[in-house]
Parts: structure tokens; sequence; C-alpha cells
């Protein structure tokens, strides 16, 4: 494995720990020295028909910034968690890696609800003025998501973590099949990490969402997002006590 | 390769025009043998510079090129004339690499008779290379018969001491004859007594550099006394003539005071060494410019070097000679060096009017009377001296054994090496082209290997004759592709070969060495390409033996376009091989090979101990869990046929009836089971496990021949690889073609195509009709062998028995045989084979059932203990707490970083499972401190 891959790796992993012990500004520290390693890297190797070897360092950033987003998210710095997110998908999407993931995709979009949870489930819900990041319609961007993600359901088909942004998104769509994807959800092989992570998204959003909701200035479709959240939660949480158990 | 003298070329071959060892090894032969006369070698008769190094390296570089190209081998019998040094290393070198020799000599058990008296000369291995590097290293360094610098007399007892110890199995290939009067007759062979003569595969004729004829005066290895301080009483003038090192040598034993020839070169050689450094290049350049004013050279030369480096002789010294021959290339620098400070310092004179000197030098009386010759060797002068030195040089002894024909085409010979006399550093003769280590007795008969990839990942590719260019170019471009898309963790940390190395069939077999080599690049190389085109069986051999002695990334490759109805009826055993086919484009073969390369190397990673893509790794390993379950089956118990399953062989009841039946007669006892055929024995087991464990299991294996069958062959090559006792084999050489269509016969020629090489090498019995009766007598005579407690089988065809199975045990990789792999590694492989080895979220090894949860959450638990233990083991093992303390990582140090990765492979198994906060937090604490060791900064 080469020096910048292999230490972009312990940084993360480091990041990791630092973030469940809820140090996130350190943890993001780490982080973006794993993304000023990676990134240059990456820009000298750019090529139309791309090594292994930059498709691997392509991941790991795409994955550094997916964690750097989570802990700057965790942290309540969400406008920086956007462009985290959004500097992860751009690698996430990029054809030339073959990536397969939904993780970037979705969590920009979460945390730009966490940015602005007074537009959720609204009729012109567009998410605007971050800086350096365009514009963004939220109803075409989740039924964008949802394709993507049901185009990667042939491969992904028990990964929980495919499972659960696939429920997420339909979900925040309102889509009849969110139960379905919840079950599935279930009965794929259980992945502690997944539900817990999936449970602090949707506790950070039922939070925001509450705030918003008790200065009482939300619409109908943000009522029912909220519900559906709600219900999503109580499910969650029983499904960790019973892997506790 | 072509006779130059045949060829009309009279130049002495460029070493960079012989780029391989192959290439080098037929030029020496070349060099070294006599026109039209196969099998006759001159060993360094017509050499320049001959020392006795020189001399030595010569002879070993002739061994090992006619042991390497396959003219001789341990099947054949060597003669050597002359015990000299070269002719004592010429017989050594032989008997180390196992082939009988017999050493001609003619002095009744005086080896080396000519320096053995010499008690004056001083002899070094190197100075005579001076300024060349090491050139002031005192030992040859030779592996065998090697000496240190000292008296000549002095290094013949050394030599002959080592000669005396050579291990027994060495000395007893050597057979000592004293034989005064050799010749060799006009057809190159030996004669002697009463035109007694005996045919040998290869004589060499070590007979010397030759006697100085007869001058008047005392010979060079005779003690003169010149040294003595009784020379110095001596009243007159000196005449020495001739100015190769045997004249510079005595000038300077005459010129200086207390001459101890090894103290006045290491002065001169360290002198220059420390005060004038650039004089050694200078001269070593001049060397080769023919242009070059020699005289004025070694002059300026000699004024970097004061006087007080010698006591002088007040004697009258005069050198016959002129200031433009003095210092020509052809002596040794060093001699010439010090020769021009003497005759700055005036130590000696040339003569007025040097020239040729007429030998034998007349003795008045008084004083010798020199006649100087005029070109038509008439008079020209007479001048008178007090002693005289003639050092003109040896005349040829080759003359005492070679007459007529024979001696003119030796002559030709010397023209080509007189070329290399004139033009200095053109000689590569005395550089030893062999590898070290390959002449150290105890090396056995195998030779080490010539293919070395080190530690890179090495690519062989096995090809019909013929094919290797073509093969070179797409394996190469395929190796290409596949540094594009290798990934670090497929081949660990180290690195592709730039290139493959390829392997013609026809020559894999053509001597037993170049099959040794074969099967050590098969068990070496990490991926090997077999273009198996037309099955044939040489092929099929190599690929039996590459499957039960390596697990690697095995590639097979056939011309023919293999639709699903032509794989279908390939035998089992090839059928789950799936061959890659070649027909079509070359590019996308190519761009095939990358993808099914990189396909093998990617499984291999993750399943280092499973991964196969040959039948038989496994399944001669694996036979079961009690050590009962390999104990051999005697001859009485089982015997295996490997045959062809053809129905006319099967049904012919001279063939296979006749082979199983003779087989049980000599075989079988009462109540016992013996001879089978694999598909023929009732078993619900697979046959292929039946097979393999019967390969392994049974002592005696008759492997039938005929027809030829390709599955036949790769199953022979398990055998040979896997079971020390030498299979039967045998075949039937009338076996009738005609029922054969056309088609069938084509087929038939391209699978036996390397028919008569594998009949050299393994000498099938014979069991056509006229062999019927002799064919249980020899079946018997192997079986009664193979019953001894320690099988003692005759040998057949050129190997020995057991000869594949012991090239396999010394070539094969034993890191990778059970015990070689480290604990943790092993841990960590089962945690691989659990739950994978990339990124735990993308679930890359998802274990089959591995949905239903309760199977999910065994495998994530054992697995999170395997990991623990591994990571447990290698903290308290490698004490790396107390490294940490005492600073001793670098921030790669492969300790650590297993240590690490391991720690952080269990903090995403407990994620994965969830809870377990006290390990987490534990593992995390340890992993902080020792994740901050040094870091790549950019």
């Amino acid at each position: 494995m080469s020096d910048v891959l292999r230490d972009a790796r312990k940084l993360k992993n480091q990041a990791r720990r630092r973030r469940e012990a809820q140090r996130y500004e350190e943890a993001a520290d780490l982080l973006k020295e794993a993304t000023d390693l990676l990134e240059p890297t990456l820009i000298d190797l750019k090529s139309d028909d791309p090594s292994l070897f930059e498709t691997d360092v392509a991941r790991e950033l795409s994955d550094c910034y997916g964690s750097l987003g989570g802990v700057l998210r965790s942290a309540g710095h969400f406008e920086d968690s956007v462009k985290a997110y959004e500097s992860g998908y751009g690698l996430e999407k990029d054809k030339r890696y073959g990536m397969i993931n939904s993780y970037n995709l979705v969590q920009r979009l979460v945390a730009r609800m966490l940015l602005k949870p007074e537009l959720i489930g609204s009729a012109e819900w567009v998410v605007k003025d971050i800086e350096d990041v365009e514009d963004l319609d939220m109803w075409k961007a989740l039924d964008d998501a949802a394709s993507v993600i049901q185009e990667q359901r042939s491969v992904r088909a028990t990964d929980p973590w495919f499972l659960a942004d696939r429920a997420l998104v339909f979900l925040l769509l309102g889509r009849p099949e969110e139960e379905e994807a919840w079950q599935e959800f279930r009965q794929a092989p259980s992945f502690a990490y997944a539900i817990t992570s999936t449970l602090r998204v949707i506790n950070d959003l039922l939070a925001s969402m509450g705030e918003v909701k008790n200065s009482g200035s939300v619409g109908p479709r943000s009522e029912e997002v909220y519900r559906r959240l709600a219900r999503a939660q109580a499910l969650l949480e029983n499904l960790q006590s019973l892997q506790q158990a | 390769m072509r006779d130059p003298l045949v060829a009309g070329e009279t130049t002495f071959p460029s070493i960079d025009s012989l780029p391989t060892a192959d290439q080098r090894w037929e030029a020496l032969l070349d060099l070294m043998s006599v026109p039209n006369h196969p099998g006759l070698y001159v060993l360094g008769c017509f050499a320049p510079r001959v020392t006795f190094l020189s001399q030595q390296v010569r002879a070993l570089n002739l061994v090992d090129a006619l042991c390497k190209t396959g003219r001789v081998s341990s099947r054949s019998k060597v003669a050597v004339v002359g015990a000299g040094v070269a002719g004592l290393t010429a017989a050594a070198g032989l008997a180390v690499r196992g082939v009988p020799v017999t050493l001609f000599e003619r002095y009744a058990g005086r080896l080396m008779p000519l320096q053995r008296e010499s008690g004056e000369r001083w002899v070094h291995p190197h100075i005579y290379d001076w300024p060349v590097e090491q050139s002031l290293e005192k030992t040859a360094g030779l592996e065998i018969l090697d000496w240190g610098s000292n008296k000549a007399q002095m290094v013949i007892e050394e030599i002959e001491n080592n000669w005396k110890s050579l291990p027994q199995d060495v000395r007893d290939r050597i057979e000592v004859q004293d034989k005064r009067e050799i010749r060799i007759d006009e057809n190159g062979r030996l004669i002697w007594g009463d035109n007694l003569k005996e045919d040998f595969r290869a004589v060499i004729l070590a007979v010397g550099f030759g006697v100085e004829e007869e001058t008047g005066t005392s010979s060079y290895w005779t003690n003169d006394g010149i040294d003595s301080v009784e020379t110095e009483r001596k009243k007159g003038r000196w005449l020495v003539s001739g100015v190769g090192d045997g004249g510079l040598t005595d000038l300077m034993r005459l010129c200086i005071l207390n001459f101890r020839h090894g103290d006045v070169l290491y002065k001169f050689a360290e002198h220059a060494r420390d005060s004038a450094p650039e004089i050694a290049r200078d001269l070593l350049d001049a060397e080769a410019d023919s242009s070059a004013d020699y005289f004025q050279k070694y002059q300026q030369a000699a004024e970097k070097f004061p006087q007080r480096l010698v006591d002088r002789r007040e004697i009258k010294v005069f050198l016959n000679c002129d200031r433009e021959r003095l210092f020509l290339p052809g002596s040794s620098i060093l001699n010439r060096l010090i020769v021009a400070c003497l005759l700055r310092w005036e130590a000696f004179k040339l003569v007025d009017a040097p020239g040729r000197i007429r030998v034998p030098v007349e003795w008045d009386g008084k004083r010798f009377e020199v006649i100087f010759e005029k070109e038509d060797k008439t008079i020209d002068r007479i001048e008178y001296y007090d002693h005289v030195i003639v050092r003109h040089g040896p005349k040829s002894a080759l003359k005492n054994v070679v007459q007529g024909k024979l001696w003119e085409a030796c002559r030709k010979k010397k023209e080509i090496w007189d070329l290399a006399r004139r033009q200095q550093g053109i000689d590569w003769t005395r550089t030893p082209l062999w590898k070290k280590g390959e002449f150290t007795p105890g090396g056995g008969e195998i030779p080490p290997l010539r293919i070395d990839w080190g530690e890179k990942v090495g690519c062989l590719v096995v090809v019909p004759d013929g094919g290797a260019g073509l093969a070179t170019g797409y394996v190469n471009q395929a190796l290409k592709g596949l540094s594009k898309i290798l990934r670090p963790g497929w081949i660990g940390s180290r690195s592709l070969a730039n290139r493959s190395e390829v392997i013609e069939i026809g020559k894999a077999f053509a001597t037993p060495d170049r099959y040794a080599r074969t099967i050590q690049a098969l068990c070496q190389a990490e991926i090997v390409v077999f273009h198996i085109d037309g099955y044939d069986c040489a092929g099929l051999l190599l690929l039996g033996i590459r499957s039960a002695a390596r697990r690697g990334v095995t590639i097979t490759a056939l011309s023919e376009p293999l639709d699903d109805a032509t794989w279908a009826r390939l035998p089992f055993n090839l059928r789950e091989i799936k061959p890659l086919s070649l027909a079509g484009d070359r590019g996308d073969f190519a761009s095939n090979l990358t993808k099914a390369i990189g396909a093998g190397f990617e499984k291999m990673s993750v399943l280092p101990r499973g991964y196969l893509d040959l039948p038989s790794y496994d399944a001669v390993r694996n036979l079961g869990s009690e050590s009962h379950h390999y104990r051999p089956f005697s001859p009485s118990e089982q015997v295996l046929i490997l045959s062809s399953f053809g129905e006319r062989y099967l049904k012919t009841p001279e063939a296979g009836p006749f082979v199983k039946s003779a087989i049980d007669t000599v075989c079988a006892e009462p109540g016992s089971h013996v001879a089978i055929r694999i598909g023929e024995t009732p078993s619900p087991q697979l046959v292929s496990q039946r097979l393999h464990e019967a390969i392994r299991r049974c002592q005696l294996c008759i492997v039938d021949w005929t027809e030829w069958k390709a599955n036949v062959f790769y199953e022979f090559g398990v055998r040979l690889a896997t079971n020390k006792i030498e299979p039967l084999c045998i075949f039937k050489s009338d076996w009738p073609a005609s029922e054969e269509n056309e088609d069938e016969k084509v087929k038939l020629e391209k699978r036996k195509r390397h028919a008569a090489a594998l009949q050299a090498l393994f000498d099938p019995v014979d069991y056509s009709e006229a062999d019927f009766l002799g064919f249980e007598e020899k079946v018997e005579r192997h079986r009664s062998s193979i019953s001894q407690v320690t099988p003692d089988l005759r040998q057949r065809g050129l190997l020995s028995p057991g000869f594949t199975y012991r090239v396999v045990m010394d070539a094969i990789d034993i890191r990778r045989e059970p015990g070689g792999v480290p604990v943790t590694r092993v841990l960590e492989g089962f945690v691989n084979e659990m739950i994978g080895q990339g990124p735990i979220q993308q679930g890359t090894l998802p274990p089959l059932y591995s949905d239903h949860p309760r199977l999910w959450l065994q495998l994530q638990e054992s697995a999170l203990e395997h990991l623990l233990a591994a990571w447990y083991y290698l903290h308290r093992r490698a004490r790396l707490d107390e490294c940490l303390e005492r600073n001793e990582f670098s921030s790669q140090d492969p300790r650590l970083e297993e240590f690490l990765d391991i720690g952080n492979r269990i903090i995403e198994v407990l994620d994965s499972l969830g809870g377990h906060e006290d390990l987490k937090a534990e593992v995390g604490e340890v992993l902080d401190r020792f994740e901050s060791i040094g870091r790549v900064k950019k």
C-alpha cells in the first residue's frame, strides 16, 4: 500500500475514534489532514483511464470527505458539512472510478435539511446561498437519489448501508415503498453501526424539525415527513435494543 | 552457433555482442573447440594473459558451458588431458557437477609438475590485473581448488591439498590415469599405448601453454638464484631478452636488492593508490588506445614514484628491447610501470641496437655469445655478455598431442586467440560465466536457479518451439496492462518484474540441466502462462509439475478457438482449467490475459490458502487429518496405472489389458487388490480426489505413454513432483495408427512432438510385441526395488531416480508450505475468509448464507476473536510497548503496520457488532498511542 493511502487510512481511523468520543474538532482536523494528503495526489494522478491506484485514492478521498461531513454535522457545522459531503459526492458520482455507494449522495441532502430545517417538505424546497455550492432543488435531488439507489439494488441487495439510505430517501419523498424498505433493512445482516448511524441522522433531523415545529411554521408535507421520521426512529430504537439484548 | 572460421570470420567475439548466458556459453565453446572435431576442446593453450587463476577460470567456464548447454551430463564420460592447474580444475569442476571424468597425466602422480619445485617465483591471483578493482585481493576466491598468493611451490601445495580434500562423492567421479604417450588421432579420439582408443563424450586438452624452447638459459620456473646475494658477486654484464611478464620480472629481480616480488608489487600499487590515483586510471585507459605513445606515458607515470620505494643493486643490466616496444600492451601494467621507474632511475639500460637473438645462446667457456639476427635470420652482429636470461615465451605444448590436420585445425583457432592477445581487454573468457555457488562441492547435480526474479513477481511463459518471440510480445503487453490494474493488496509490497521469461518446451527437455532449470522456474514464478497448443505431452507434463508444486497464477492458452463443445471433450482434469484462446486479435488476447492474471491475483489475495487455477495443488496435499491417510501404498496393496482411457487402448488385448494383467501377475498377492486405473474402481469419492491420493501414495506407479494422451502426461508430471519414487514409464512402440483418421494422426503427432526428448530423459520400457516376454521381468525388477526399505531404483534415461521430486523440493518456496506463515497471518487469513478483507460495510466477501442473521453474527464474533488473538499476541510477543518506550519504531515498521491494521479491523468489527464499549475503548487507546508515530507530511 502506498504511503499516502496508508497514512490517510491511519488518520481516518484516528478521527473515527475521536468522533466516537465526541471530540469532533480533533476528528475534523485529522480528516482534513487526510484529505490534504489525498487531494493533491489525486490531482497528480488524474487521467481519463484511471489506474487502480488512482481509483483507490479517489475512493479513500470520497470516504474521508464523507467522514468529515459526518463529523462536521455532529459538531453542528452544517454548511461546512454540506461542502464536505458535496466534495465526496463529486468523486462518488464520477463514473471513471466506478464507485457503487450512496453515502455522500444522501448525506449531502441530510446536511442541507439540518441547515435549513424550516424548508423541509415545502413546495419550493430549494436550499440556496451556501458559499461555493450550487443551489439545490431538494425534491428533484431526492428523486434523483432514489433513482441512483434503485440502480444499485442488484449489487447491494444485502448491504445495510444501502438499505438504510434507500429507506431514508423513500421516507423523505413520502413514497409508499418506505415501509417495505425498512422491512428489508431489518432483515439484512445487522450492522449495529448502520443502525446507530441512521438513528443518529433521524434523531438530528427530528430535533431540528422539532424546533421549527415549535415555532409553528411548518406545512402539511413537513408534518408528514416528521411523522414518518418519528416512526422510523421508533423502529430503529427497537432494532437497536433487540440487538443489544 | 556457427564456427567463425568456417564462416570466414576472424574476429574475437565481443562480450557486448553476447547479451545472454546461452550466447556466452556457445561462444566460449566455439573459441575452445577444434574446427570439425565435435567434442574436442583446447583449454587455454592459445589464450593471452595466462596465469594460474585465469586458467582456472577458463577451465570452470568451459565446464559450465559444457554442462549448461547439455553437451555433457552425469551420463557422459569426459577426458581431461593434462594435470596442470587448468586440467585439475576442469576435472574437479566436472566432478562437482556430477560428470564422471578421466584425468590423464604424464608424471605418475606428480600433479602440476611444472611449478611444484619453484620456490622462488611468486604467484598472485589478481595482481596482474592491476589497477582493476580488487586486484590486490590475495585469494583467488574460487569455490574449488582455491589458493592465496605465495611462492609457486606453496600455491601448488595448497591447490593439491584442496584437490585431496574434495568430498568423497566428487573424488569418486574422477579417475586418474598415468599415461605418458597420449595422442589424439585425426578423428579426435584419444590414443595411448598400443593404439588403445576410448570414446569420450568430450575431450579437454589442458596441456598448458607450453614450455620454453631450449634457450641455453634456465626456464622460468627453475630456481635460478637470481634473487640471492650471490648475484651481486657475479661480475660482468647481464642481458635480459623478452618483455613479457617473465622478462620484466627477471629484469626487476636483477635490478632490485632483496627482491621479493609480492612486496615490490604491493609497494608500487599502494603508492599509486595513495599518492597518484590518476596514474592507474590513465594507464588503464591507454591500454585500449593503439595510437598512444606508451613510452612517454610510462615515463611520465614513473615521475610520480620516488626512488626510495626500492633499493637498487649495483650490477650492469641490459634489456634487449627498443623504446617503442618496451611498454606496449601485452604484459601487466604494474610490471611495466615498475620497469619504467627502474629505467628512469637508470637501474638498467636498453641495448643500443635491439633485435632478435638466436637461441639457444652459446656459452664459449667464458661468456655468452649473443647473435643478433637480421630479418632473414642471417647474423647482424655478435655481442658478448657474462649472463643471459631469455624469456621469449613458451612453445605450444599442444603439438605434442595433436598432429597433422588436427594441428592445422587447432592453429586456425589460435589465430582468433591472437586477436585477443593483440587487443587488450577483449578476452572475457577469464571472467567467470557461472554464478557464485555453482561449483561449491555438495551442491549436487541440481543446478542453482538461472532465472532469478529476486523479490519481484516473476512471470514465466512456456511456449511451443519457435514461439518465444510472439509470446514475449503479447505477454509483456499483458504485464504492462497488469501494472495498471494491479491493486496493492494483490502482491503485497512486491513489484512486478518488468518482463517475462520464456521457455520453449523443446529446450526445456533438451538436457537434464535444462529440465531442472525449467522446473525451478515453474516453482519460483508467481505467474506462469502455458501455451498448450495441440496438447503437447511435454508441455502438459510441465503443467502437471506446476500444478502440484506451486500455488500461483497459472494461465493456459491455446491457439485454436475453444468453443464449448471442444472444451467439453477435454479430459476431466484438464477441462477444469478452461484455457484462454489465442484465436483472433492478439491485442484482445493480451487484454484478456491481463484480466485473467489480475483476476487470479485478486482471488489469491482473498484466498491465499485456497485459490486454485489448476486442479492438483490442494488435492495432493490434503488427503485427510490422520497420519495414516498419508501412508504409502506398497505395490502389493495398490499399483496405480496412469494410462489412456481410449476405447482402442482399453479393448486391444495387447495394450491396456496386457499391462493390467502383467502388473497383477507381478504384484498381486492372494486376497490383495492391486492394479488400479482410477476410472475403474468402485467408489463414490470424486475421481479427482482418488486420483491425486493414489498419485501421492502408491509406491508403484506405471505410466503408460501409449497413445500419448495429454491427461496422462499431466498426471505423470504431478506424480514426478510429488513422489520421490520414480514411476515406471512404459509404452507400446508398435501401437498401430492405421485406424486413426488423418485428423487424429495430425493431433497425435502434435501431442508427441517431443517424444524423442522425453524418451531420452525417462527411457520408457517398450512392451511392443518383440518385448512382450521381458516386460513382466522389468516390472518385477522395478517392483522389487521399490519394496526395499530404501528404494534402490535403477536409473533409466538421463535422469536419476527421484530427480524431479528433488529439484522441486529444492526449489519450492517453503514459506508457502505449512508452518511458513506467521501465526498472525494465519489468524487474519481465517478472518478474511469469514468476513472479507476490504471495507467491511461493502461486504466484499460475503459468506454463503451470510444473510442468516445468526450466522452473520457468529461470523462477526468469530472474526473478532481471531483478530483479538492476533492483536494481543502481536502486542505482547513483540513487546511493542517496550519498543514504543524506547522509541524504536519507524513509521513503516512492518510490526507496527500489522498491529495497527489489525487494531483498526477490530474497531470496525466492534462497530458493526455494537456494544463492547470497554473493549473498543481499550483497543482505541492503544491505537491512539501507536498511530501517532511518523506520517507522511505534505
